[in-house]
């Protein structure tokens, strides 16, 4: 017998396409990593670089005209990109979900929260009617929903934010899933809401073991949650590793910059109001990315190599992989370079 | 000519709603109740809170895009709240606004050189060549290529579409900008690009912002001086050394209390109050201090007696029964015991946490 554990899930190489009129973008290229069980991994990038693309491609959901071009996903050794339409419906929801991050328009507003609920639990096993409601009723509490009992009959519109999100939580866990799937979770509500949802995810995360994959844009919100980190750029994935590792020695500089944009209430203040560190310009267009690092036209340390050869990801740290030419040329690392 | 370019005076901004029947009072929303503070020429006036605190209905009535039900504007002197609407015309060309969402807030059928040119048009009696002339430049100063004035707005990213906000709020040279969550629609990378614009369009242009956040980082960056809001009241208002440096208030230590940890490993040392559930509805504000029901240090007074705001050290108010005056000093919860029932609670997961500073 073999002794290495079958991955939790494993994604190898997956590629999505989308035919453009300007040509096929290049959504997603290549990207691997894998989730332990009970873990949670970060995927931080701005908007546009993919890391939405990669949670729905995870569930087969690529919006039409897109679609997956390549790759391998494989659910506890099961290829899941092979996988027939009903045993995938099975898995969503019930072995893989997801929450989203705006609850209003992820909900349906013509049904009660409870009704929503309810039909993830009895889609998946077989419960009756009152034996779903109870159990909708104990997830609610779950998630700490005031007044479970009355919260339930209620349709979204009469809920606040937080609690919306909690609820999209509460659905989310109904079937006890393996695998959530968060993305922005909460980037649409204030931060006193976001501190009590990130809470609520540590808790559940003890309480069912629940491994989690944080999306997100902001470094704030890895550090926060996640035990690993996947940072994307223009659908590739520029560096990985540990969070307290990529926190510390940021292997790339997309990765540098992200980190220095996220602002923190300082309790040392400056007199003068200093300029914020930024990341100069915006994602490039995903058709006709040429040869090269993806990120060269953004970065102030690029090189003349960076603009004739594409790096691929260098090891960097234990477990910590970059994909930065710095990363291999010589002492200077990126950060101690001044800007 | 005074120091103060804009003065609110018991501002007062309440909704009166349908009549359940026939028979019963209407009920009444007290978005904004007796809110006071001034903003001087050149500096940036934050006010932060959670949403429905007030605050964005606040930024509007200064505007008069709400009407206030009372209480005193005053801006450069002149009393908004009284003029007519041809005065309050001339008068909105010295103040102008930005918004949240760099979606909805610019016509998709309109090329954006002419939404920057809109205020011009309407505003100043500038002759079509010179105005074509002050949209370049306003274009130019706000980061973006003069060629881009014949696109459309979805041919934008978020980023850029903000900046085309933002060169539509300064077209006719406002003297005071309302900048109404301008950055909490964009990605962190994004937001800091939009920041220093908007700090080096002050310094340039010497102009004031009421700068409206509920992200205490970002206010403050951007705000000399911090008015907190908690449903439609003022809770504390302070220089920005005095409320990072010596918060106060309950409620301002838990906003602190939310901001995400730049080490997780200190992710404890800081004095924390964690607040459970939402803010209770303005319709009903709760008796006392509003606060109480949330509250971890809430005694018996606090559910009663409405606490006013009484300046504890020069230049930092605060509304608050439990701020004791230690000589020259305000003593705020950080240095506060946590009450034993508190102590208790903070065992349960559910319960606020308190834990001391280091």
């Amino acid at each position: 017998m073999d002794d290495t554990p079958v991955p939790l899930l494993q994604i190898s190489d997956l590629s999505v396409e989308f035919p453009t009129s300007a040509g096929v973008a290049h959504v997603l290229d290549r990207i691997s990593f894998t989730l332990g069980d009970g873990e949670t991994l970060g995927i931080v990038g701005e908007s546009g670089c993919g890391k939405s693309m990669t949670a729905l491609a995870i569930l087969r959901l690529v919006p039409s005209p897109g679609h997956i071009a390549g790759g391998e996903i494989r659910l506890r050794g099961e290829d899941l990109l092979a996988a027939s339409e009903e045993r995938i419906r099975d898995v969503r929801g019930n072995a893989i979900s997801m929450i989203f991050q705006e609850p209003m328009t992820a909900l349906n507003p013509v049904f009660t929260i409870g009704q929503q609920i309810t039909e993830t639990i009895r889609r998946h096993q077989a419960k009756s009617a009152a034996e779903a409601r109870a159990a909708a009723l104990e997830l609610l509490r779950a998630v700490e929903i005031p007044e479970p009992q009355s919260r339930i009959d209620q349709y979204p519109h009469q809920l606040s934010g937080g609690m919306r999100q909690r609820a999209m939580i509460a659905m989310a866990l109904a079937c006890q899933p393996g695998i959530l799937i968060a993305d922005e979770p909460t980037t649409a509500l204030d931060v006193t809401t976001q501190a009590q949802i990130f809470d609520l995810m540590r808790e559940l995360r003890a309480k069912f073991g629940t491994a989690i994959i944080l999306i997100t844009h902001n470094m704030g919100a890895i550090a926060e949650l996640a035990d690993r980190v996947m940072v994307m750029y223009a659908g590739r994935k520029v560096e990985e590793g540990s969070v307290a590792e990529v926190l510390a020695r940021p292997g790339h500089p997309y990765t540098q910059g992200l980190l220095e944009c996220v602002l923190h209430v300082e309790e040392e203040m400056p007199d003068e109001r200093e300029t914020l560190a930024e990341i100069p310009g915006m994602v490039p267009a995903l058709t006709g990315i040429g040869r090269g690092c993806v990120f060269a036209p953004r970065c102030s340390f690029v090189m003349r190599h960076c603009r004739e050869e594409s790096p691929s990801l260098f090891v960097v740290g234990e477990a910590h992989t970059a994909a930065c030419w710095l990363a291999v040329e010589g002492p200077d690392r990126p950060e101690e370079n001044s800007r | 000519m005074s120091e103060s370019l804009l003065e609110v005076e018991n501002l007062e901004v309440h909704f009166r709603l349908r009549r359940p029947h026939l028979f019963a009072p209407a009920p009444i929303v007290h978005a904004v109740d007796g809110l006071s503070f001034a903003v001087r020429r050149g500096t940036s006036f934050g006010i932060v809170g959670e949403s429905g605190c007030g605050k964005s209905t606040t930024a509007l009535a200064i505007l008069r895009l709400v009407e206030p039900t009372g209480g005193s504007i005053r801006f450069d002197g002149i009393d908004v709240t009284a003029l007519d609407a041809d005065s309050l015309r001339k008068l909105r060309r010295r103040m102008q606004i930005i918004f949240q969402d760099p979606y909805s807030s610019l016509n998709p059928r309109d090329r954006v050189g002419d939404i920057v040119e809109q205020p011009l048009q309407l505003l100043t009696d500038m002759a079509p060549g010179a105005r074509q002339a002050r949209v370049e430049e306003l274009f130019a100063r706000v980061g973006l290529r003069p060629e881009q004035r014949a696109l459309f707005p979805h041919q934008f990213s978020g980023g850029q579409r903000q900046r085309i906000g933002i060169a539509r709020a300064l077209a006719a040279s406002p003297d005071l900008i309302v900048c109404d969550e301008p950055v909490s629609a964009l990605d962190v990378a994004i937001q800091a690009q939009i920041l220093n614009l908007l700090v080096r369009l002050q310094r340039e242009l010497g102009l004031t912002y009421l700068f409206i956040s509920h992200d205490l980082a970002v206010v403050q960056h951007i705000c000399d001086e911090i008015a907190v809001m908690y449903l439609g009241k003022i809770v504390e208002r302070a220089g920005r050394r005095g409320l990072y440096g010596n918060p106060l208030h309950p409620y301002t230590v838990a906003l602190l209390s939310a901001d995400p940890v730049k080490d997780p490993a200190k992710k404890n040392l800081r004095a924390r109050i964690r607040l459970t559930g939402d803010a209770p509805s303005p319709l009903e504000p709760p008796a006392g201090c509003r606060f109480h029901t949330r509250c971890p240090y809430a005694e018996e007074r606090c559910r009663t007696i409405v606490p006013e705001l009484r300046e504890a050290m020069p230049g930092h108010w605060v509304a608050c029964h439990l701020v004791r005056i230690d000589g020259a000093r305000a003593v705020g919860p950080s240095m506060w015991a946590p009450a034993p029932a508190i102590a208790a609670a903070a065992l349960q997961s559910s319960g606020p946490a308190i834990r001391p500073s280091a």
